[in-house]
């Protein structure tokens, strides 16, 4: 009998697990209000201002009805999510959500934000911070600043396996089932960094170091081809670029950018490089054609002060959040806003107000 | 009074009291040793915030950081002078007070605008308000046959701080002293911490201190009416940095490391009744060390070096032509240079040379001053196309006048205009640095009134002083956002200032061997950003700057147990320009008691004495997520032979 009760809960327990798999595998997206799916809504994360003493913070956007929801991690949770909040992703039941500062990750229910658990990274290695993540097949991949690259399993909700990369990683992409990693080295100006990594995300090792140009900071993919977004160290000589990465790891440079981003078949770009005299300012918005390989004007009504972009395929909506101005310069200060432009037209669609100051890093429910 | 006598305390910057709070045409405050001592002050830090208008930046705990700015004017505006000779830190702009130790300081005093000694270096000038931390007087040192002092003070958080000085004089003309000091503390207090509906209890890590600073004065006066000073110090430490505090994350790793050594001469010459010369010269060197371990770092390292060096050379002379009038002209020249261990070191350095022109009219009753400082400043650096070079004039006017023959009741009226150079932070920081940025300028104007009167049986003594004043900063130099990854430094700000400060002093024998002391000092400042009125921050309190504040004591003194009580406060502040809500930082109240008695042996002098402070035990801040340290005790014995 204590054999068969023994064996019960065990049988119990993978049934669970198995559930839980599956769960988090198949990532069923459950329509239950306030909880965005893929085409419903999106998630904002304020970075905050950490010297000042400004939070940041979790917004919660939504298309139908129109609505954002400020701060919904410290409403829910009576507490901070935790200073510079850097990077989140939405994976199954669970949101997922790195802080730099703090060098945590925050686990939260979905649906009800509640904070389910706190990884504290200082715990388990010495090179944390977390600066991107990506989901995919039942794991959470988390760039850290400090040099690794951890992977978190959504069953166990903990980190078991953590790699070293090379100096400070930044923004990482999944592409044809490899992770690739910018390695920025963005802390050793003015000798940043020009490779990045590719990584299997099931043994956890690299597999291929190619070079790039100064500074990679940022991965993406769209229409089934992979882009750089490299910073270059801020001067006239050497600004900061966008490339395209082919198949044999050469970068091929489509134009200069600072923020850049899947839109539809066009890549959208803004281009807002450091100058020294504010008479010598450039401010260009354009759009990359990926069938042409043409650049052209993007028309839209523009924010203040963008500082991130992000485009959500299956609500055809791009969304752009901006500083707000303190005279003629952007407010590091105050809560930004967001402007959400529908399917490619000029004028936005809707403006919300951000709860927290600070850059946004936006991201979806992954699929 | 001999006139040399006379002549000795106009070369002193020490022997400064309420006298000279008094008297003076620009607001003067003073806090002397013997009010140190019956105050119940601790550390420099209590001191410095019971001195009117003074705004003090404190990281926490005995290791933390403190600068202080004075109406609104910023820290980099508050000149730092050690026994009459400025200090500077050409990288920073600002000097960190907490490298002084309380027990060898004979006075400190701020002055807001020129002082009325005339017979000072141009350089003494050149700051909108200048902190004078006296240690030595040149008269007490030849005059002190024989002094050997040595204390030592434990505390709360592991606190340990010996000091000791030792003074001979052959009582005619020469005469030399050595003083140090030491402290090492944990500082590991706890405190708590507010996160949204939340309060945790936790206690400051990598916060250790080990510091001591040697001195050593020599003083010769070959002839009645003449002086050679000169000076030797050393200062050494080694701190631990334990960062703002941040949520979830206890870990820090910074550390700094500091040294500073420098040597001086100062002479002076009464040739006649008319004429007087005075020559000074100055080297200063120091190192600053700063490490921090983090994995994000290049070898998980961050390892900054810099080393400032200084040379120093002033002359000036006075002319006094007729009783009434004194006529200064002095001359500075001075050369500062930073190096670093960084790749991109641009090696800045800087030459100023400074002359001044004084004029002072004094009668029994009026005193009028006025100065021009004309300053010439050339900045040159690897970064920069050759020298970059800034001329201005900048006036100053002071009056007073005391209103009624027979009562030291005064008023009185003064105007400065200075500029303040960038500092090589601003200029030369990586990408944060601008070198086109120009000085920023200041005006300040500011009326009070002065009354003192010894008379009185019971109310024995008593001192008032209040002024309000008027301040505008403009081409002030700020930070801007100027792309979404960096900020830089650029001259936008105008600042403008009103305020008022108030200080009482009241003593009361209630009896021949009992004394009552009350003293309070109040400070409202109204400082705002006035840059434009469509920027968000227009007419918004500036950072760091509360409304009221102030701090006041009560001594008892008595054969039996001296008993001091004390409380500094001060209103809310904010950490943002703009004033955000969720940065507000809370107003406080710190109580503190002490306890202390003198039992004297012949000449040799015991005092033991115990001290309490923050007896309510808040956790505040003066500089946010930098909490201060909680209720803690010290008890000190000293020993004078």
């Amino acid at each position: 009998m204590k054999q068969f009760t023994k064996l019960s809960v065990l049988a119990l327990a993978c049934l669970s697990l198995a559930a839980c798999e599956k769960d988090e595998t198949n990532n069923p997206d459950p329509v239950i209000p306030g909880a965005p799916t893929a085409a419903q809504g999106i998630y904002a994360l304020t970075e905050g201002q950490f010297y000042s003493g400004i939070p940041g913070g979790l917004d919660v956007i939504t298309f139908a009805p129109a609505k954002i929801e400020n701060n919904v991690f410290s409403r829910t949770n009576g507490r901070s999510i935790g200073d510079t909040p850097q990077c989140g992703v939405a994976y199954g039941s669970k949101i997922y959500v790195g802080t730099s500062e703090s060098n945590t990750i925050e686990i939260l229910d979905r649906f009800t934000w509640k904070s389910i658990m706190q990884i504290r990274l200082a715990d388990i290695t010495e090179g944390g911070q977390p600066y991107s993540m990506v989901a995919d097949h039942g794991k959470v991949f988390v760039s850290l600043f400090g040099g690794n690259l951890a992977r978190l399993d959504t069953l166990t909700l903990s980190i078991d396996k953590v790699v070293a990369v090379g100096p400070n990683p930044d923004h990482i992409a999944l592409y044809n089932d490899k992770i690739y990693v910018p390695i920025s080295d963005g802390m050793n100006y003015p000798n940043y960094g020009r490779t990045a990594v590719v990584v299997n995300p099931k043994t956890m090792a690299i597999e291929k170091t190619f070079d790039t140009y100064l500074n990679p900071r940022e991965f993406f993919v769209v229409g089934g081809r992979l882009f750089l977004l490299c910073m270059g160290d801020y001067s006239a000589a050497n600004p900061s670029q966008l490339f395209e990465v082919d198949a044999q790891y050469g970068l091929r440079k489509i134009c200069n950018a600072t923020i850049a981003a899947p839109y539809g078949r066009n890549i959208a770009i803004i281009n807002q490089p450091f100058v020294q005299n504010e008479e010598d300012a450039v401010l260009e918005y354009k759009l990359y054609d990926l069938n042409s390989g043409t650049l052209s004007d993007w028309e839209i009504e523009r924010p203040d002060y963008a500082n991130n972009m992000h485009y959500d395929a299956e609500a055809d909506r791009m969304m752009i959040s901006s500083y707000v101005m303190n005279g003629k310069y952007p407010s590091y200060e105050k809560p930004g806003y967001v402007n959400v432009y529908k399917s490619q037209e000029r004028t936005p669609e809707s403006k919300f107000n951000l709860g927290s100051a600070g850059r946004v890093a936006f991201f979806t429910l992954t699929k | 009074m001999s006139a040399d006598t006379t002549r000795l305390a106009e070369v002193s910057v020490v022997g400064v009291g309420r006298k000279t709070d008094i008297k003076s045409a620009v607001p003067v405050h003073t806090l002397n040793r013997k009010k140190i001592a019956t105050q119940g002050i601790s550390d420099i830090s209590e001191a410095l915030r019971r001195l009117p208008g003074v705004n003090l930046r404190d990281y926490g705990g005995a290791g933390g950081m403190k600068t202080v700015s004075v109406r609104g004017l910023g820290s980099q505006h508050t000149g730092v002078a050690y026994d009459g000779v400025p200090l500077s830190d050409i990288q920073s702009g600002q000097i960190d007070l907490s490298r002084y130790s309380i027990d060898n300081i004979e006075a400190l005093n701020i002055t807001v605008g020129d002082n009325d000694n005339i017979f000072t270096p141009a350089r003494t000038q050149i700051s909108a308000t200048t902190l004078n931390i006296a240690v030595n007087r040149p008269a007490a040192v030849i005059e002190s046959p024989f002094i050997l002092y040595g204390k030592v003070r434990v505390g709360s958080f592991g606190l340990i701080s010996p000091s000791f000085r030792t003074s001979v004089g052959n009582g005619c003309n020469l005469g030399m002293n050595l003083n140090g000091d030491f402290i090492h503390a944990d500082n590991n207090y706890p405190f708590t911490i507010r996160n949204g509906q939340h309060e945790e209890r936790e206690k400051r890590h990598n916060s250790g201190i080990n510091s001591g600073h040697l001195e050593w004065n020599g003083v010769w006066k070959p002839t009645a009416t003449s002086f050679l000073s000169s000076k030797i110090y050393t200062y050494l430490s080694d701190r631990h940095l334990p960062g703002p505090v941040v949520y979830y994350n206890p870990e820090s790793n910074e550390d700094l490391k500091e040294s500073n050594i420098f040597g001086q001469f100062i002479y002076r010459l009464e040739a006649n009744e008319k004429w007087s010369v005075s020559a000074l010269a100055k080297y200063s060197f120091s190192r600053t060390h700063y490490t921090d371990r983090n994995a994000i770092y290049p070898g998980g390292l961050l390892d900054n070096l810099y080393r400032q060096a200084e040379e120093y050379a002033s002359a000036s002379i006075l002319y006094r032509p007729i009783y009434s009038l004194q006529i200064s002209y002095s001359s500075d020249l001075w050369h500062n240079s930073l190096r670093s261990n960084a790749a991109d070191d641009s090696a800045p350095f800087r030459n100023s040379f400074l002359q001044s022109v004084s004029l002072k009219w004094t009668n029994a009753r009026l005193t009028i001053i006025g100065r021009g400082l004309f300053s010439i400043i050339s900045d040159r650096s690897r970064q920069s196309d050759g020298s970059k070079n800034f001329n201005r004039l900048s006036p100053s006017f002071s009056l007073s006048y005391r209103i009624l023959k027979d009562a030291n009741l005064n008023i009185r009226a003064s105007y400065k205009e200075i500029m303040r150079m960038p500092t090589f932070s601003e200029l030369y920081f990586d990408h944060y640095g601008s070198i086109s940025l120009k000085p920023e300028n200041t005006r300040q104007f500011n009326v009070g009134t002065t009354f003192a009167t010894n008379a009185g049986s019971l109310l024995e003594e008593i001192s008032f002083i209040a002024d309000v004043y008027y301040n505008l900063i403009s081409n002030k130099i700020v930070a801007m956002p100027y792309n979404m990854f960096l900020m830089t430094m650029t001259n936008l700000g105008k600042v403008h200032a009103v305020g008022s400060d108030i200080a009482l002093s009241l003593g009361f024998r209630v009896h021949p061997q009992h004394r009552l002391d009350f003293n309070l000092s109040y400070s409202y400042q109204r400082a705002a950003s006035r840059t434009e009125r469509n920027m968000s921050d227009w007419n918004k309190q500036l950072p760091y700057t509360p409304l009221n504040s102030g701090g006041g004591a009560l001594s008892w003194l008595n054969p039996w147990l001296n008993v001091a009580l004390h409380a500094t406060a001060a209103s809310g502040r904010y950490s943002t320009t703009l004033n955000i809500p969720s940065t507000r930082i809370g107003g406080y109240v710190d109580c503190g008691l002490a306890l202390f008695r003198e039992f004297r042996f012949g000449k040799t002098k015991l005092e033991g004495r115990i001290e309490a402070n923050n007896l309510l035990d808040k956790t505040y801040e003066l500089v946010g997520r930098y909490p201060m340290p909680g209720r803690n005790f010290s008890a000190s014995i000293s020993l004078n032979l």
